[in-house]
């Protein structure tokens, strides 16, 4: 189940175009077994998108993540574990990988490597490998923060292999301001003013900016008992904040 | 006039999904092209060995599961012959070190396979100056989709085939009355094609077996000539829906030349339930079967499953018994037909019993210690192992019996014959 940064109470899902183009995108790869990438900055709803897609799939997805310059046998090992739910048999990369052709085969699934940026070439080789082979049936969605494209499109076997791509980028202010008032409660009648100085001045277009800033305030509304945010308010979480996400 | 080169190069320096998926469609066992996906990473010579026998359907382990290491290479050489692979694609062939091209080519060298290396560019130290002693043709990407673009449709096209449809359980008189009733205009003509074809290939196959006169009575059938007539017409069912359709065509046949042919599901006395209606070596079967890489093990259960060979008939097989594609075998006066789907896996034995140099009057199965005609017993070991190894039932005609001819398979698919008194006129 897809949940918000910082387990925001009373939060909603804002349809961005970056959600809905995710969703779309997650069922397609799935739809034709293919490979796809979401990638774009930290903090601008990857996980939380591809989570909710994934949530709605029959299909079962096995998530993943490796540690910076994993091995081959690493990735081997990892999945194995991941697909059939026991550790990892002590045998050779090689007899491995046939155990994991074999898991892959004989259902239609998707496995999402999260963090793809620390994925080094033989890595890359690896998971196409096990992509390409003939008796595989499975999607594979590489998310990424940054740097992750730079990795992936490096490499020429997975730039002609990206089958759907989408790329995270801050919310526009036009976008916060349609979006963010279905976000909270506590926007929903707050001045565009006040939306557009937290955003100024700490959300920059940032998902994970604004949960932030949204749980702070929505605790200070609580305590004062205000239903919206204002100026006031947004003052005083940029000061808990440290003086702002710009404070430094 | 030249000969074709034997090793091609194809460097995609895009090194593109599209050429892969063209490598796939290529891919058919049945047209003797195979693909090579060797595990990146430096694999091994037994690796890449391992590698070629998934590449023909094999288990990842079978070499290990089987306990056949050692003869890894030569059971690489002895199934690429029975599977008649005249193509070898190898991808990504940049990850190969030179000591695994040399296999490879000694291979096709050997097979005279053409080798289709597909790369996206430089390859390994080595390699080059190995190829600068063959003569290579190389090929691009557009090249290479265009001199292979139709085999790759053709093999799309045959693939678009869809299921069998289920039929109605009516005798054959009533049969295809029913199915014209019941059955959607599209698949009445998918069974109908099947039935009336099976009706011209039974009365071709019976028109010997008339008097030269006519006579009231046709005289008795010999059981065998049914059976391996019978045999030969249902081997290749897609599965019992089609073998069905097939027998109640059959039955027409016989029935319009003055012979019933009965059908009735023998019932396994043990557990409940119906003996289908063959063919037990359907294509599931078969690829669950061709996932071993013991030659012996997948021709034994092959030809139980296919003819109902039990292990004294599988023991008294010779080498020529076996034709020189694997497409029949050859049962006393009686000639089996093999699905070509399984033909490798009886093939495999006949090509490793002709490598070691058996003649045609030579054992097919023979005892691996001493090299000579083995008992029963120990053919009824082996059917047994593979059955377990491979989750297929060998049921209850598990080879105590001695007797071995086509009027075995007859009573084991609960088929009999009888003479009719009178020719029915309906058919005259």
């Amino acid at each position: 189940v897809s949940r918000h940064f910082l387990d925001l109470d009373g939060a909603s899902t804002i349809p961005t175009q970056h959600l809905l183009l995710t969703r779309r995108a997650v069922r397609d790869i799935c739809d034709a077994a293919a490979m796809g990438a979401v990638h774009g900055d930290a903090g601008l709803g990857k996980t939380f998108a591809v989570e909710e897609a994934v949530g709605a799939m029959a299909a079962p997805v096995a998530w993943t993540s490796f540690p910076g310059r994993p091995t081959m046998r690493l990735v081997a090992t990892t999945l194995v574990t991941l697909l059939t739910g026991a550790p990892a048999p002590e045998r050779s990369r090689f007899q491995l990988t046939g155990m994991l052709v074999e898991e892959l085969s004989y259902r239609r699934r998707l496995v999402v490597v999260d963090e793809a940026q620390r994925l080094n070439r033989e890595c890359i080789e690896y998971l196409r490998h096990l992509h390409d082979h003939p008796r595989t049936t499975f999607a594979l969605l590489l998310v990424g923060g940054d740097g992750c494209w730079q990795v992936l499109s490096r490499e020429p076997m997975l730039r002609s292999r990206i089958y759907r791509r989408v790329v995270f980028r801050p919310l526009t202010t036009r976008q916060v301001l349609e979006g963010i008032r279905a976000f909270h409660p506590i926007y929903a009648d707050a001045p565009e003013q006040v939306i557009l100085f937290v955003d100024d001045y700490f959300g920059h277009g940032n998902l994970r900016n604004w949960a932030s800033f949204t749980r702070s305030a929505a605790q200070l509304c609580r305590e004062h008992r205000r239903a919206n945010v204002d100026e006031e308010i947004a003052r005083n979480v940029f000061a808990l904040h440290g003086g702002g996400i710009d404070a430094s | 006039m030249p000969a074709e080169p034997a090793v091609h190069l194809v460097e995609d320096p895009e090194d593109s999904r599209d050429l892969v998926e063209l490598v796939g469609a290529l891919t058919n066992r049945l047209a003797g092209r195979a693909a090579l996906h060797p595990t990146p990473g430096s694999p091994s010579s037994l690796q890449l060995a391992s590698d070629l026998l998934v590449s023909l359907g094999k288990r990842f382990d079978a070499l290990a599961f089987e306990r056949v290491r050692t003869r890894a290479w030569e059971l690489v050489d002895i199934w690429m012959a029975a599977e008649r692979v005249r193509h070898l694609f190898v991808l990504r062939g940049h990850l190969l070190a030179a000591g695994r091209w040399r296999e490879l080519l000694e291979l096709a060298r050997r097979g005279g396979i053409e080798a289709w290396f597909v790369f996206p560019g430089r390859l390994p130290a080595g390699v080059e100056s190995l190829l600068a002693t063959m003569s290579c043709r190389r090929w691009d990407p557009s090249s290479f989709a265009a001199h292979w673009g139709d085999a790759a449709r053709d093999g799309e096209a045959e693939d678009e085939e869809a299921e069998f449809p289920e039929v109605p359980a009516e005798e054959f008189y009533t049969f295809r009355a029913a199915c014209r009733r019941r059955l959607s205009p599209a698949n009445f003509e998918r069974v109908d094609r099947t039935f009336c074809e099976s009706v011209r290939r039974t009365l071709a196959a019976i028109e010997p077996w008339k008097p030269k006169l006519r006579r009231p009575t046709p005289p008795p059938l010999e059981l065998g000539d049914v059976g391996a007539q019978l045999q030969n017409l249902l081997v290749d069912s897609s599965g019992s829906a089609e073998a069905l359709v097939r027998l109640r065509g059959a039955q027409v046949a016989y029935f319009r030349e003055g012979w019933l042919v009965g059908f009735q599901p023998p019932l396994v006395p043990s557990d409940s339930g119906l003996v289908p209606l063959g063919p037990r070596l359907d294509p599931a079967t078969a690829s669950r079967l061709r996932r071993l890489c013991v030659p012996r093990s997948t021709a034994a259960i092959a030809l139980f499953l296919v003819a109902d060979l039990r292990s004294v008939g599988l023991t008294r097989l010779d080498v020529g018994d076996v034709d020189d594609e694997g497409r029949s075998v050859c049962v006393g006066a009686h000639r089996f037909a093999v699905p070509d789907y399984a033909r490798s896996l009886v093939m495999a034995q006949f090509v490793e019993r002709r490598r070691s140099g058996a003649a045609a009057s030579e054992p097919l199965f023979v005892h691996p210690g001493t090299g000579q005609r083995p008992p029963p017993s120990a053919l009824r070991n082996v059917l047994r192992g593979v059955a377990t190894k491979m989750a297929i039932s060998v049921g209850v005609h598990d080879s105590f019996g001695t007797q071995s001819d086509a009027s075995v398979w007859l009573r084991s698919q609960g088929i009999t014959v009888a003479t009719l008194d009178w020719v029915p006129v309906l058919y005259q």
